[in-house]
């Protein structure tokens, strides 16, 4: 807090640099009769102190004639004499030279003064008092000015930091995989504490154990994953017992908190040796405050992701006991997903072509259980049962809010990349690419798992068949990397297993 | 894309490179958009933005990228900052 002796001083400061008071001269000047102008300090009883004050003068107007001033101890005196006057007054000394003083008084308080010496003779009250009025507004802006620095400087900070604080709450809600989250919220929190070590804990079910869920800083020898038990004597276990965050000049930590004690963030070893303070634990507070909600919302979406995944996988079952020869959808999966890891899809099309691969044969559902076992051809009615499907499929998986990017992919994987498939005749790239890659996986079950119609082949004919059809049924792009996978990567003993 | 020599220098040489470093030199821990460090070192977001993107590539912040905005951190120690701050106001 800056004493109102720092604050006068800033106030005098901004008084004797101030633009308006060298105007004031060419104003005034001549008006007066050429006096020497200047300006002092408050001399808190101390004489000296004005002759100090006299060579400032001389750096703001440059008359020469302050420093041959013999009169200096005289107007001293005078000061320190009337030094309770707050009013400007007119002062004579040797041989009737006429002075002027103003006291800077603010709010009931002196500033300090400013002064004419030699003003001419017959001057009138009016000019005197309005040349006073003039210094006063001069002032009154100086104080103003002051004002704001200090404001400024006390607000700006904290407004940097709010600053920080909302930015960091963004960058950690554009994620909503709680791994990446918790791992950026350490290296913000590191950053932002500006500390060297960071950890962050989250309660396990049941609530005796909090795990480790991100490190930053530390030696590869702490394990993340570690568990701490809640009656511990350490400060994550205290904290995370008490709800109340320790405050040490090494350390802060402190609980994050939903309805109840969720976890624990713990900031230790500060760069700058000066130790965490108290405005580091509210910056630490509100940071965990919006992290509680972001790592809340994660929670919630991962456990709608396993609900989602878990019907879709029991759709998938329900399925595979209905279709003869279907193989095990867990090794088409596999290569699905690595096929969209090699095409550099992104993380939502990843997912979709993952949940349409389990979804893919949804639509058999409708189809009755004859015509699925059919061994022999057949008829064009059954057919155009079938050619259905993806549109029937589609249409199923279109009622869940969570399954939308999932429906492009079924209703077009029946397309052929040159443009002869079905249900809309689309061509190339037209076809998503989530379809495309569907596609190949599609056709390469039927031929390696074989159909009632037709007999299973060897893992060699399937691919021959596939790499046949690169081009005209397949987009060529993907079946290379299809190929890829399930030749060079070793998946064909997956395949081998549904095989 | 990698910074050629002379945008580097220009870059170095420019106020808004130096009123950058100097926002991070005061407020080290800080993690701001383009628009919040724009206001608080008064300079147009265009040429704000420009210049961050300069100095992520340089290694003295860090870019944390979102789909909605990007934040970005100092990556240089405060000894390191004050003493490019200075090298460069000369």
């Amino acid at each position: 807090m800056k004493t109102t002796l720092t604050n006068d001083k800033e106030i005098f400061d901004f008084f004797k640099s101030h633009e308006s008071l060298r105007k004031l001269r060419v104003s005034y000047d001549f008006l007066l009769g050429h006096p020497i102008w200047w300006v002092s300090f408050k001399l808190n009883g101390q004489p000296k102190l004005f002759e100090k004050s006299l060579e400032g003068s001389y750096e703001i107007w440059h008359d020469p004639r302050v420093r041959r001033l013999r009169t200096t101890q005289a107007i001293a005196d005078v000061l320190k004499r009337r030094s309770k006057e707050k009013s400007p007054y007119l002062f004579t000394i040797e041989k009737k030279l006429l002075n002027f003083c103003v006291p800077l008084v603010m709010d009931d308080r002196l500033i300090g003064y400013f002064g004419l010496i030699g003003l001419k003779n017959g001057i009138s009250q009016e000019t005197l008092d309005m040349f006073s009025e003039h210094l006063h507004l001069i002032l009154d802006n100086c104080a103003k000015k002051e004002e704001i620095s200090r404001l400024s400087a006390t607000i700006r900070p904290r407004a940097i930091a709010l600053s920080t604080v909302h930015t960091v709450h963004r960058i950690i809600n554009s994620t909503l995989n709680l791994d990446e989250l918790i791992s950026r919220l350490a290296h913000l929190t590191a950053q932002v504490l500006r500390s060297n070590r960071c950890s962050i804990y989250l309660f396990e079910k049941p609530k005796k154990h909090l795990v480790c869920k991100a490190l930053v800083g530390y030696p590869k020898t702490k394990a993340k994953h570690a568990k701490i038990l809640v009656s511990s004597s350490g400060s994550e276990g205290r904290v995370a017992k008490t709800a109340k965050s320790v405050l040490r000049k090494s350390t802060i930590c402190i609980p994050l908190i939903d309805e109840d004690v969720i976890g624990v963030l713990t900031v230790t070893d500060k760069k700058d040796k000066k130790g965490f303070s108290y405005f580091d634990l509210e910056i630490l507070t509100t940071l965990a405050e919006e992290a509680v909600i972001a790592i809340k919302n994660a929670q919630l979406y991962e456990e709608q992701r396993k609900v989602t995944l878990g019907t879709i996988q029991s759709l998938a079952v329900i399925l595979g006991t209905r279709i003869p020869n279907m193989a095990s959808p867990e090794a088409f999966l596999r290569i699905a997903l690595r096929m969209a890891e090699e095409l550099h899809l992104s993380e939502e099309d990843t997912q979709a072509l993952h949940y349409a691969t389990l979804l893919k044969d949804t639509a058999k559902i409708g189809i009755p259980e004859e015509i699925l076992k059919k061994p022999t051809k057949l008829t064009g009615e059954e057919y155009q049962l079938i050619r259905e499907h993806p549109i029937k499929g589609a249409k199923i998986v279109q009622s869940f809010e969570s399954l939308k990017t999932v429906v492009p992919i079924i209703l077009y994987s029946r397309e052929k990349f040159d443009g002869t498939g079905y249900p809309e005749g689309l061509k190339g790239d037209k076809i998503p690419i989530g379809a495309r890659a569907l596609s190949v996986i599609n056709a390469f079950e039927a031929i390696i798992t074989g159909r009632p119609y037709r007999n299973r082949v060897t893992l060699k004919e399937a691919l021959d068949e596939i790499t046949r059809n690169s081009g005209t049924q397949f987009d060529p792009k993907i079946v290379e990397v299809f190929i890829h996978i399930v030749q060079k990567e070793g998946y064909y003993k997956y395949i081998q297993h549904a095989h | 894309m990698p910074i050629k020599a002379g945008s580097r220098t220009r870059i170095l040489k420019s106020d808004i490179y130096q009123a950058i470093l100097g926002f991070f030199l005061e407020n080290e821990g800080s993690v701001d958009t383009p628009r919040g460090i724009a206001t608080w070192i008064d300079a147009s977001l265009i040429k704000v933005r420009v210049a961050l993107e300069a100095l992520a590539e340089m290694n003295c912040l860090k870019a944390h990228r979102t789909p909605s905005t990007i934040g970005y951190s100092c990556l240089l120690s405060k000894k390191e900052l004050a003493s490019l701050t200075s090298k460069i106001s000369k």
